[in-house]
């Protein structure tokens, strides 16, 4: 028996309505799994070619992380080179029965936030850079869709910049990277109760800087 | 449910976290209340603009500059030998026999050396005896033994100190046997000889002679002398006793 998937369509006033049913095999996902599982062994045993196919498996989700925790994409670089350095270093210690996903992310996680603290020392916060959200471009100074959704996204960046590291980390693993509580709880080595409690401080938070900006903007419209 | 509870809940309800219980008395409590609905409204806004916040699309050529990076650094570290790989190398062949051989050689060799360290330790604990004339030099003044004026002075009291008088002006004809003597057979077998070369104590007891037991302890220094003299049986009412 498969998993099932259901597409509702009613079509207007005739209200019929169109079931589809898709049936997949039980063991896609489970084979995908172990065709990782298995490139992470070869990996672990010295295998150039199988360390090499799993970095170009997991590119692409090391360098959203670390972009999204740290805010520019020379971090992110730098950080996501350190993350697979990391990785060849401890994969020989990498439990087989343990999945690997979580433990590249709490990997990227560890080394972003030493990247921060380099960046802290160098008194380089980008805490103190962020800008007042008054000196943000107003949407309505550009009619034009892609520069309202940039500044969106500045707006939203700036705002999780503003957040202490534990609460970045939580609401990046959990809203953007669509992780279960217990599974942020793991990465970060943290009590469920604690990562809920982080989670719900960074929304209030970026809903609060996000209602400051835009009353500046009504106040700057008016 | 009150606005501060509900407010608490905005969060998780917005995100679709919250129970079916709760999900439901939050829904039906926003249409009643305009500052619960619009913080809900803000919420709402907020994780839009989150699930908006996607990262920039890198391209291939910034994928491959990186994982050439990672190699150049991987083939740039010093190559330590695990801790397998170090005590694989101990147990080669080669390796292992020699050092195998080496522990043999040297434990047969310190088993050798204690062995005969044992056998040549001399047996401490008798010496020969001394002739009796040559009592006079073993008493000489020596650390432990009494000096002349000591002995003087307990010269009235103390059998011993004459006999050692005595010892000094007219040898002493005691036959003495020193234990574990290699001599001690000979003294015994001059005095009272036995048909098999043995000595018997109570022969010269019997015949009234004194008997002299010599050892000489571990201390070069003490040596306990016992004398023993009986009166022979056929002794009259004035013969001494031991």
């Amino acid at each position: 028996m498969g998993s099932r998937f259901f597409l509702d369509a009613s079509t207007g006033p005739a209200k019929m309505a169109l079931a589809l049913e898709i049936h997949l095999p039980d063991n896609a996902l489970t084979q995908k799994r172990s065709a990782l599982a298995l490139l992470v062994e070869r990996a672990a045993a010295g295998d150039a070619a199988a360390f090499e196919q799993l970095m170009v498996q997991s590119q692409h989700k090391v360098m959203a992380l670390s972009w999204r925790i740290l805010g520019n994409e020379a971090d992110a670089r730098d950080a996501s080179q350190e993350v697979f350095l990391r990785v060849y270093k401890y994969l020989g210690k990498f439990k087989q029965d343990q999945e690997f996903n979580p433990w590249l992310s709490r990997i990227t996680v560890n080394v972003c936030r030493d990247v921060l603290k380099q960046r802290q020392q160098r008194h380089e916060q980008l805490q103190d850079d962020t800008p007042d959200v008054a000196q943000l471009p107003f949407a309505h100074e550009d009619a034009e869709q892609s520069l309202v959704r940039q500044q969106r996204r500045e707006l939203i960046m700036r705002a999780i910049a503003g957040l202490p590291f534990k609460e970045r980390t939580s609401i990046i693993l959990r809203d953007l990277e669509g992780l279960t509580t217990e599974e942020v709880a793991r990465i970060l080595k943290s009590s469920n109760t604690t990562v809920r409690s982080q989670i719900s401080s960074a929304r209030r938070k970026i809903r609060d800087y996000c209602r400051r900006y835009f009353s500046a903007e009504q106040s700057h419209e008016l | 449910m009150n606005c501060k509870q509900v407010e608490e809940a905005l969060a998780q309800f917005v995100a679709g976290e919250l129970e079916d219980r709760r999900e439901r008395e939050i829904a039906q409590h926003l249409p009643t209340c305009v500052n619960c609905a619009a913080v809900a409204g803000e919420y709402r806004e907020s994780r839009e603009l989150l699930q908006d916040f996607a990262p920039p699309v890198f391209g291939d050529d910034v994928y491959a500059e990186m994982r050439r990076n990672v190699w150049r650094q991987i083939e740039a570290m010093p190559q330590r030998a695990s801790l397998r790989q170090v005590f694989g190398s101990w147990l080669r062949p080669q390796v292992s026999w020699a050092v195998a051989m080496t522990l043999l050689i040297a434990l047969s060799a310190l088993a050798i050396y204690f062995i005969r360290k044992d056998q040549d330790r001399p047996v401490q604990f008798a010496s020969n005896p001394v002739p009796t004339h040559e009592r006079a030099v073993v008493n000489t003044p020596t650390p432990l033994s009494p000096s002349k004026r000591e002995r003087e002075k307990h010269q009235a009291g103390s059998g011993r100190i004459e006999r050692r008088h005595d010892l000094r002006r007219a040898p002493d004809r005691t036959p003495s046997v020193a234990l574990n003597s290699p001599d001690a057979k000979s003294i015994g077998s001059q005095a009272n000889p036995q048909a098999d070369g043995s000595f018997d104590p109570s022969a010269l007891r019997d015949s009234g002679e004194k008997l002299r037991l010599e050892m000489q302890t571990r201390n070069p220094n003490i040596r306990i002398i016992w004398f023993t003299q009986k009166e022979p049986k056929s002794a009259g009412p004035h013969s001494k006793g031991t």
